[in-house]
């Protein structure tokens, strides 16, 4: 008896479930399922200027954005948590695009606030650093081709070499 | 993009020269690598403006030099774009039009400038590249692959023909780029870059220091302490100047750097800058390398041990980078920035002959090491 009304109500419940918006899966686990957490990491430049990247752990709702494409909007778009580490992206920079081929070859594209002179090669080393390393965690990517304006550009600060893709600089993440 | 096509899109590269009003254009070559680069080299008794146009399906080039009298260029070309070029001379100028056989933009197309090299004798020159057909692979039965122009080119001393490569990477007078990693400092050749200079001031202190400054008194402290140890010593530049010219892309600036080590078959490279950041707190040492040989990180530790405890500021250590300088030439190269022009105490400390003296020092005795 406890067992009939017992499938009644999971039964109400799935009908419930079913018949609101699409939010919620119709799997029979459905009640347990909140929105989804995904999480990554992003580094960004230490703020005591040691030259050094630190991981930062993110955790958000599932946007049904990649994981590479979120960690890259995070570093542009995002302040920093703590201030241990600082974001080196120039005032209105944006994220025009991006993708990765089959080969490993991810493509990102900026905005020309991205471009700045006379600021020394710290800060383009740093800042391409970050968005490179950022994005070559993720299995998939083994290189990056920084664009501005969907271009390839020499440089974005005079100094980098940014006509070719970048590769994992792990001499910023040494201890 | 569009408008590439219907204006004229103008690179100017003007070379400050006092005796430019004489110069002449010598002779004016062309020729096809094996990668389908059609490849114009003027040349001339001294660098002076020159001028590239692309109107419609025509390429002019405009040089500011009178071709000189007697020197007729041909008119022949053999190539996938075109299959003749005019040259045309005034009393101040020479012009030289390539009819091309299909719609080209911008991109398809770099000028850059060389200086007179008197080691191997090559006058000053302005090369032109068009690279709209260009290919992935060489091609192989390179047929095209060297400058095959009859008349003028025979009178002067036997050139070897140029083989262009995928970029301006040139002026070398070795086919194969050999340097020397060992055996003592004396008679090595060094290249001392001094960072930024004329139109580029480079980073700028909060008191008014320019980088471009602070790079050159340094190198040429360097190059007095380097030749005292029998080391032979260049410089991109020995003045307040552009190495390419005023205006330059930073492609054309950062490969007429590497251009000058190139040319002079150096053995090491060192490009010399001043640090800056938005964060004023930062400060520190660095030496930069691309990891071409083991070489470029050999170089770039003797230089950082020698530098990090010398001057009580931040050991920020030895770091791989993709600098363009130090990736593009051939030969074993760190770059340095020392210290931070943006934080105050080392903007001061920097602009001292004391720092000036003792840096240059330093930097000569890792070099030093680094051959022994």
């Amino acid at each position: 008896m406890k067992k009939i009304l017992l499938i009644m109500l999971m039964a109400m419940i799935l009908v419930g479930g079913c018949s609101g918006d699409n939010a919620k899966p119709n799997t029979t686990d459905a009640e347990q399922e909140e929105p989804k957490q995904i999480s990554y990491t992003v580094y960004r430049p230490a703020a005591d200027g040691s030259q050094k990247l630190l991981p930062e752990k993110i955790t958000m709702a599932d946007n049904g954005k990649s994981l590479p494409e979120n960690a890259l909007l995070t570093l542009i778009t995002q302040k920093p948590s703590s201030d241990k580490i600082e974001s080196l992206v120039p005032e209105g920079t944006k994220v025009l695009g991006f993708k990765v081929d089959k080969d490993g070859t991810a493509y990102a594209d900026f905005s020309k606030e991205i471009v700045k002179r006379g600021e020394g090669s710290y800060n383009e080393f740093m800042l391409t650093g970050s968005i490179v390393n950022t994005l070559t965690e993720f299995s998939e990517i083994k290189r990056v081709q920084i664009l501005v304006d969907g271009k390839k550009v020499t440089s974005i600060g005079g100094y980098m070499d940014l006509e070719e893709p970048l590769e994992r600089n792990i001499t910023l993440l040494q201890k | 993009m569009r408008k590439f096509f219907v204006l004229l899109a103008t690179l100017i590269c003007i070379v400050v020269n006092a005796t430019a009003s004489a110069a002449q254009v010598t002779d004016v070559k062309w020729g096809v690598d094996k990668y389908n680069i059609l490849r114009f080299v003027v040349d001339m008794t001294d660098l002076v403006a020159y001028n590239v146009n692309l109107e419609g399906n025509q390429l002019t080039l405009t040089i500011s030099a009178p071709l000189k009298s007697g020197v007729n260029p041909g008119t022949k070309i053999k190539s996938s774009l075109t299959t003749q070029m005019a040259v045309t001379s005034s009393a101040t100028q020479t012009t030289i039009k390539v009819p091309l056989n299909k719609t080209i933009t911008a991109n398809d197309y770099k000028a850059f400038t060389l200086r007179k090299d008197p080691q191997t004798k090559r006058p000053a020159r302005i090369v032109l590249d068009v690279t709209a057909d260009k290919t992935d692979t060489p091609i192989v039965p390179a047929a095209a692959a060297t400058v095959a122009k009859p008349g003028t080119a025979a009178k002067h001393a036997p050139k070897p023909a140029k083989k262009p490569a995928g970029e301006p990477a040139l002026a070398s007078g070795k086919s194969t780029p050999k340097y020397r990693t060992g055996g003592g400092i004396k008679d090595k050749i060094i290249t001392i870059d001094p960072g930024h200079g004329g139109t580029d001031p480079g980073a700028i202190g909060s008191s008014g220091t320019r980088e471009k400054d602070i790079t050159l008194q340094i190198s040429k402290k360097i190059e007095e302490h380097l030749k005292k140890c029998g080391a032979k010593v260049f410089l991109t530049r020995t003045t307040d100047v552009d190495v390419c010219g005023p205006r330059a892309s930073d492609k054309d600036e950062l490969q007429s750097r590497v251009n000058v080590a190139e040319k002079h078959g150096s053995d090491v490279f060192i490009s010399v800058h001043i640090n800056a950041a938005v964060n004023r707190k930062l400060g520190g040492i660095t030496s930069y390398y691309f990891p071409k040989s083991a070489n470029d990180q050999r170089l770039s530790k003797a230089l950082q041990k020698k530098l990090a405890s010398n001057f009580g500021v931040d050991n920020l250590g030895v770091r791989e980078a993709n600098f363009y300088v130090v990736k593009r030439c051939s030969m074993p190269a760190t770059l340095l920035e020392l210290c931070f022009i943006s934080n105050p105490k080392e903007e001061k400390l920097i602009k001292g002959a004391w720092f000036q003296n003792k840096a240059a020092q330093l930097i000569a005795d890792a070099i030093e090491e680094y051959f022994k």
